[in-house]
C-alpha cells in the first residue's frame, strides 16, 4: 500500500512525530542546548556513514526490501537509513537532555 | 552466524565500554537517564521494528544472526535497540556535563 514510502511513514509515526512533540513542548529548553544536539547529530552520522555501510554492504546483516524504500542509495546506506540516522540521533539526544535536566533538578 | 554479533561488538559495546571507562564519574550519577532512556527506545523501537520486519521493510538475511527470536525480533536487534540507545545517550551526557 504505502510502497517506496514504507520506510518513511513508519519512521515518521514512530519517530518523527514524537520529536515534534518533544521540541512543541520543550523547545525553550531544548534550544539552549542546542549545541549539545548538534555535536551528537554529527557524530551519529559518521557514525552511521561508516558502521551502517559495513553491516549493510560488507557483512549482509541486515538488507532493505527495495520496493519499501525510496531506493536512493548515499554512501552506501538508502537514503531512509540515513535519514534514519538523523532523527534517532536528535530525539535519543532530546530526550536524554531533558531526562538529564530534570534528574539535575531532582538532586538540588 | 556471528556477524550481527561481532558488528555490535565493534560498533556498539567497544565504544560505550572506553566512553564509560573514561567518563564513570560523570555519568554514574546520571544512570537513571540512560534507564529512562532504554525503556522509552524499547517501547517505541520494539514496536516499530516487529511492524518493519512484518512488513518486510528490513529483514535479516539467513545465517547472520543467532537465529534466536524474541517478541518477534531478533536478540541481536534488542542488543542494537538497547545498546544503540546507551551509546547515543552517553555521548549527550558527557557533552551535556561539559557544555
Amino acid at each position: 500500500m504505502l510502497g517506496h514510502f514504507s520506510y518513511l511513514f513508519y519512521m515518521c509515526v514512530f519517530a518523527v512525530t514524537p520529536l515534534f512533540y518533544i521540541w512543541l513542548k520543550y523547545h525553550s529548553v531544548l534550544w539552549r542546548y542546542r549545541n549539545v544536539i548538534k555535536r551528537v547529530l554529527i557524530i551519529g552520522i559518521v557514525y552511521a556513514i561508516i558502521a551502517d555501510s559495513i553491516a549493510i554492504k560488507i557483512l549482509g546483516i541486515w538488507g532493505f526490501n527495495e520496493n519499501k524504500i525510496l531506493n536512493f542509495w548515499l554512501f552506501g546506506m538508502p537514503i531512509d537509513d540515513f535519514i534514519f540516522a538523523v532523527v534517532i540521533s536528535i530525539i535519543v539526544s532530546s530526550a536524554t537532555l531533558l531526562f538529564c535536566i530534570r534528574e539535575e533538578k531532582r538532586e538540588r | 552466524m556471528f556477524e550481527y554479533l561481532i558488528w555490535l561488538c565493534i560498533f556498539v559495546w567497544l565504544p560505550t565500554i572506553l566512553l564509560w571507562i573514561k567518563f564513570y564519574r560523570i555519568l554514574i550519577p546520571l544512570k537513571r537517564v540512560f534507564l529512562y532512556a532504554i525503556i522509552g527506545s524499547l517501547v517505541i523501537a520494539g514496536v516499530w521494528d516487529y511492524i518493519a520486519i512484518k512488513e518486510n521493510i528490513w529483514y535479516f538475511p539467513e545465517g547472520r544472526i543467532l537465529k534466536l527470536w524474541i517478541l518477534g525480533l531478533p536478540i541481536e536487534e534488542w542488543f542494537f535497540i538497547i545498546f544503540v540507545t546507551l551509546f547515543i545517550s552517553t555521548i549527550t551526557v558527557i557533552f551535556f556535563k561539559m557544555s
